[in-house]
């Protein structure tokens, strides 16, 4: 290599350590002034191992690529170093407080169960595709001195032959050993004391919400690594690893599916016809359970082959989730692709806590499924809901106040829609998305109360109500009212119809055996008959979604 | 008899549509010598999904429970709205509300 090559790589290599910084920052979680020395030490080393040509890199490869990779392996051995220092001086180190979403606990519960779940065949042949990166450090053992002699390396990619770019990766082999020494330590299992569990039980048995990622009780699980690394179908959400003074062994907690439900058509509301589509795809597996109770077995939603979820599609999901929870079955989402991390990233958001909700990285006109757990907290909810929703569209004031009101109306309605049963009876979701390709926003929400139909009946069907689809058109009448709530005066679902009319939106309601679907210039009222199977009623509440264009006008007033 | 301009804003927070209406019609009733024919409120700066039928029908409705008389004055309180839309609905909702004798009396 000549002098002229060599100063290349090495300003190469230099302009690299904004790379470093940033990446021992995010993935390491170190200070910005530890992150800066550990990048100085580890530009240093690389600088000089270029120099002292004990880095060649093919001619085929490029430089960059090879260089990156080398850098990385170097940042993260420098790293150990580093934290080893604390353990020389019986210093116990402390991670910073995890900011809201923090995605490694996923990762290092990723790779640990997609090496258990790996054929054997597949270990001894596989190369390392899986990482083990991590493993001895975060917060898992935050309080206690991380092990050594850990995978240490940052990527689970192998090297590309002949370009002289080496580091040590864990051996697969020995991941299905290190799996319960790394989350139980011996112990019996912790248990978890983050108090969010009431919800994610919804999930599985055994697992529990995802907010505690921070801390021992939770392994966190994710499709996969990045693109291709995952042939497996890998678990999704979370395994909690609490219990009643549990010794289970970890392996003990790999999900053995009672039936495994394939997703392979979109999850959308947009229509009424996409919506009982996708109602159907998702009632599947209430059929397949046959009406039985779970007693803790397990049951699975595979997402990989579903194209497209929207809002009104994930609440479908969610309220899927929470029927099979109530008769003692544990649900899992799972699979690879596009549609799975939405759906895990919503879910991410709504266990979240409140505080940490705005860390999140929310793809642009995403907005994330967040719950309203009382009715205190709605407008305050909405309020930082709207938020997101003008900047993901840059719409105009008042087009934002507008849906802010029509959301708050379906919202309103959702509390006070008569009595309240199950686990979820306090809670409301809402969910949205712009599309602006399309010059659209989708609006969702659902309760989990008696439905409009069932409170209508309070005041007496009408003699023109056949179904219950009739009743949901006669309550969206103007001054109809269940009285169930005085003040109300029937004028909020009337109000909402003719906000979304006049706007050029379209309307589509599904409250327990009826359903409502409205546009500018048409309506349509079903009377749904429930299979008795999947019991009394379609659904147990009231689903609202609610599709508005995104004039064009819109952004040329913002600020009127 | 005072005229009044009220700032809803320093009496409504984020609570309940329905209980910050029937906050705000509580706080107008405790003021004595009101002006009822000439009250105005700046709701300006409230949020948008306050401002819905169940805030401006709890309002009304609390004022039919604990003074009927007032109902019709408090029907043509002057609303300062931010946008158009706001003020179509809120002079609808006003129009349109039927107070509700089962309610009872003030809690």
């Amino acid at each position: 290599m000549s002098a002229a090559q060599l100063d290349e790589l090495v300003a190469l290599a230099v302009s690299l350590r904004p790379y470093v910084v940033r990446m021992l920052r995010d993935r390491a979680k170190l200070t910005r002034a530890d992150a800066d020395d550990l990048a100085q030490d580890t530009m240093l080393a690389v600088v000089l191992a270029l120099r002292d040509g004990r880095v060649v890199i093919a001619e085929a490869v490029d430089p960059l690529r090879a260089l990156r990779r080398y850098i990385t392996g170097v940042a993260w051995h420098v790293h150990q170093n580093w934290r080893d220092l604390y353990r020389h001086r019986f210093e116990v180190f402390k991670p910073p407080p995890p900011r809201g979403h923090d995605p490694l606990p996923r990762h290092e519960a990723a790779s640990m169960l997609r090496a258990l779940d790996m054929p054997r065949w597949r270990r001894r042949s596989s190369p390392p595709s899986f990482t083990m990166a991590f493993l001895p450090q975060r917060n898992a053992w935050a309080g206690s001195t991380p092990p050594r002699g850990q995978g240490s390396c940052a990527s689970g990619r192998t090297p590309p032959p002949g370009s002289g770019v080496s580091w040590r990766a864990s051996a697969p082999r020995r991941a299905p050993r290190q799996f319960p020494i790394r989350t139980t330590r011996r112990r019996p299992w912790p248990r978890c004391t983050q108090g969010h569990c009431e919800f994610a039980i919804m999930f599985a048995v055994r697992c529990q919400c995802i907010s505690c990622a921070s801390s021992t009780d939770m392994l966190m699980c994710s499709p996969s690594w990045g693109p291709g690394h995952s042939p497996l179908p890998a678990l999704l959400i979370a395994v909690h690893m609490s219990g009643p003074a549990s010794r289970e062994r970890p392996s003990a907690l790999i999900p053995r599916f009672t039936h495994v439900q394939q997703i392979g058509t979109p999850l959308t509301t947009k229509t009424p016809t996409e919506l009982m589509l996708s109602y159907r795809q998702l009632r599947k597996l209430q059929g397949r359970t046959n009406g039985d109770q779970g007693h803790g077995r397990l049951v699975k939603f595979d997402l990989t082959g579903c194209p497209e979820i929207d809002p009104g599609g994930l609440l479908l999901l969610m309220y899927h989730g929470l029927e099979l929870k109530k008769r003692g079955w544990g649900t899992y989402l799972g699979g690879l692709g596009g549609t799975v991390k939405q759906v895990l990233l919503n879910l991410d958001h709504y266990l979240a806590p409140k505080d940490a909700r705005a860390s999140f990285d929310a793809p642009p006109g995403d907005f994330l499924l967040r719950g309203i757990d009382g009715k205190e907290s709605m407008v305050a909810e909405l309020m930082a809901w709207a938020r997101t929703v003008q900047q993901a569209t840059q719409a105009s004031d008042e087009r934002v106040a507008l849906w802010q009101m029509q959301i708050a109306e379906v919202t309103t309605n959702g509390f006070q829609h008569g009595p309240r049963l199950g686990p979820m009876s306090g809670d409301l979701l809402i969910n949205g998305k712009s599309y602006t390709e399309r010059g659209e926003v989708q609006l969702a929400a659902i309760d989990f109360g008696a439905g409009i139909p069932r409170v209508i009946e309070i005041i007496g069907r009408p003699a023109k109500c056949v179904g219950d689809g009739d009743l949901i058109a006669y309550a969206c009448e103007k001054g109809v009212t269940s009285r169930c709530v005085p003040q109300n005066q029937g004028a909020g679902l009337d109000s909402l119809i003719q906000t979304v009319r006049s706007s050029g939106g379209r309307l589509l309601m599904l409250s327990n055996n009826g359903l409502l679907y409205t546009a500018a210039d048409e309506q349509q009222v079903r009377n749904l008959k429930p299979r008795k199977k999947y019991g009394d009623q379609v659904l147990n509440g009231t689903l609202t979604v609610i599709n508005l264009r995104i004039r064009s006008d819109d952004r040329a007033c913002q600020g009127h | 008899m005072l005229a009044k301009d009220i700032n809803a804003n320093a009496i409504c927070g984020t609570g309940f549509p329905t209980d910050e209406g029937t906050r705000l019609a509580d706080n107008l009733l405790s003021q004595v010598n009101l002006d009822w024919s000439d009250v105005t409120i700046d709701v300006q700066k409230l949020p948008s999904g306050l401002l819905i039928s169940a805030f401006f029908n709890g309002f009304l409705q609390r004022i039919y429970d604990t003074q009927p008389e007032l109902l019709e004055k408090a029907r043509s309180v002057r609303w300062i709205l931010k946008f158009a839309f706001q003020r179509e609905n809120v002079s609808r909702w006003m129009a349109d509300f039927k107070p509700n004798p089962t309610t009872g009396t003030k809690s």
